[in-house]
């Protein structure tokens, strides 16, 4: 059997083949967590647990830190016409095959006019900051200045719950590692 | 941004009291919900709210709804009569 791209000693001295290497990890374990048609149905729940069954369809929608445009499936799942998508990584928005208007941009500087959009989501965007709290106030600020009078925001973000402190706990310990992944699956 | 997630992740996790005082500079909490390891969040702008018929707060047990248990929901609510930033904090009313 041939090493694995992680035995090999180029990968050893090499810290922009490491660097890949890791983001190739990172990409296979989010995958392996979920997959998208999972993501797509747990992010129809969370909307409509939010109350986005109440919002008028054709509002202007922009998620944030959207990825691979999940989400934007999701809102288009419920109904709404105009959903835009904002992300950093211009290889997770060339995975985005549906219709949405997508931008790769820089969410600390929104490329949108100033109180144009209705509704502005962010889901497990915000905790990839690189520095708080300037990157939050900063985006929390462009978010303030981009949606219109009576507009929403809707974030969702890990929290320390106790729960989570508990998860994070037993993951410390190494035979629960060993559990296969869909058996630790949580409820959305 | 995945190859920082670890560094931005603990970073996020450690400062739960300076993230919501950030929040509430902007925006004003409309529902709030922290379930499992998450806070699900809904936020009103906080410019130019007259007219909107009023602002919840909700907060669940994450325990309970891990155990996904039925659990006393505490809401709090008041009525938008003048501009929030003179009064940001509600009363109480039980469901």
């Amino acid at each position: 059997m041939s090493p694995s791209p992680a035995e090999t000693p180029e990968n050893e001295t090499n810290p922009q083949t490491q660097d890949q290497l890791s983001l190739n990890l990172w990409g296979v374990a989010y995958l392996r967590f979920e997959s998208p048609e999972e993501e797509i149905r747990k992010f129809v729940r969370r909307l409509t647990r939010l109350g986005a069954p109440q919002w008028p369809r054709d509002a202007e929608i922009v998620e944030l830190f959207c990825g691979r445009g999940n989400g934007l499936l999701a809102l288009q799942q419920l109904g709404f016409t105009r959903p835009e998508g904002v992300d950093l990584s211009p290889r997770l928005l060339a995975q985005f095959k549906a219709s949405a208007e997508c931008t790769v941009a820089d969410c600390r500087r929104l490329p949108s006019a100033d109180r144009s959009k209705d509704v502005l989501i962010v889901q497990g965007g915000l905790h990839h900051l690189p520095a708080l709290p300037d990157d939050l106030d900063q985006t929390f600020s462009e978010m303030q200045r981009v949606f219109r009078t009576n507009g929403r925001v809707m974030f969702v973000e890990p929290w320390r719950t106790p729960f989570l402190t508990f998860v994070h706990l037993i993951s410390e310990i190494s035979p629960v590692r060993c559990i296969p992944a869909r058996w630790m699956r949580l409820p959305p | 941004m995945t190859e920082y997630e670890l560094r931005t992740y603990q970073q996020w996790l450690g400062q739960p009291e300076l993230i919501k005082k950030i929040s509430r500079t902007y925006f004003l909490p409309v529902h709030e919900i922290l379930r499992l390891g998450q806070a699900e969040l809904r936020w009103h702008s906080k410019i130019d709210i007259h007219g909107a018929s009023g602002v919840g707060f909700r907060i669940r047990s994450s325990l309970a709804a891990a155990n996904n248990s039925v659990s006393p929901t505490l809401r709090f609510e008041r009525n938008l009569q003048s501009p929030p930033q003179t009064n940001l904090f509600p009363t109480l009313a039980e469901d």
